[in-house]
């Protein structure tokens, strides 16, 4: 019998990992606060990438849109973490 | 009959209607600043969020996650088999798509109910209010969908085996619909669950 996963399988066991990653390093406190807010929010992004080059095929899309899927979730790490890590907002 | 889930378009495209891509990124948008907005609401208030965060069941967060992402893999395995003109297995695996929607809706009334028998509600505090709102309004998202694909896949059993027109691309439209609503729920699982 010749065992293969297909790609979306493999995905799919990926994204599920990546899951059990992120809530052992959330909650296993071995990551100091901040440390530990960088990893979840960088998992959760690369989740959403693979997502969207994998399961809504961006990887067959032409150059223009797969910039700016990466420039999309490029911001958006930056906005979550300086939004997160900074002490206090100013009004 | 396996997918032709290896082969490689010579021509770069999107799938689906370009159409619905405008659609799609107007959603990532709008949440973009939903996610901004939670990011807001904890910076002024980061003890009310941590108390928040505890009081959430994070195994149904977990499970919730676990449902989207099998989800998403049933409808990418149902949009496959759709498009090699397979209804029958198309309508299986859409089907199966539906019902981790359900699911996923399910444990969201139990952690909703739970949370109000503790009086814990909207207006308790700004964690509550953020909460709340974007995921009730992601769930709204997790209702369309499951009702698309449950229409699909009675179109599906009511048109017979082998009618398929691989050309036609709602089936894949909706398929995106589905995994953006998996991408949003990642988002704010870790938001709520993971880092407040």
């Amino acid at each position: 019998m010749k065992l293969s996963i297909s790609r979306e399988t493999g995905v799919w066991l990926i994204l599920v990992l990546a899951t059990a990653a992120a809530t052992y390093f959330s909650v296993g406190r071995q990551l100091n606060g901040s440390v530990a807010i960088v990893v979840v929010f960088l998992i959760a992004l690369a989740k959403m990438r693979v997502i969207l080059f994998e399961f809504m095929e961006l990887r067959h899309a032409p150059l223009f849109m797969r910039l700016l899927a990466d420039s999309w979730l490029i911001s958006l790490f930056v906005i979550l973490v300086v939004m997160f890590l900074a002490p206090t907002h100013t009004v | 009959m396996m997918p032709p889930g290896t082969s490689h378009p010579r021509n770069r495209r999107l799938p689906a209607e370009p159409g619905l891509w405008i659609v799609l990124g107007g959603d990532l948008f709008m949440f973009t600043l939903f996610f901004a907005t939670i990011a807001y609401y904890r910076g002024l208030d980061p003890v009310a969020f941590a108390v928040g965060r505890e009081s959430l069941s994070l195994v149904l967060g977990v499970v919730n996650t676990f449902f989207l992402l099998t989800g998403s893999w049933f409808v990418v395995r149902g949009v496959r088999y759709y498009g090699c003109a397979n209804r029958t297995d198309a309508a299986r695996y859409l089907l199966l798509g539906a019902v981790t929607g359900l699911l996923f809706l399910f444990n969201k009334a139990i952690e909703w109910s739970e949370l109000a028998r503790r009086e814990l509600t909207p207006n308790s505090s700004e964690f509550y209010m953020v909460y709340y709102v974007f995921t009730a309004i992601h769930g709204f998202h997790v209702v369309i969908g499951s009702i698309l694909l449950l229409t699909i896949y009675g179109k599906l059993q009511r048109q017979g085996v082998l009618a398929a027109s691989p050309a036609d691309e709602s089936v894949a439209g909706v398929g995106l619909f589905w995994h953006m609503i998996d991408l949003l729920w990642i988002m704010l699982f870790s938001l709520f669950y993971l880092s407040a």
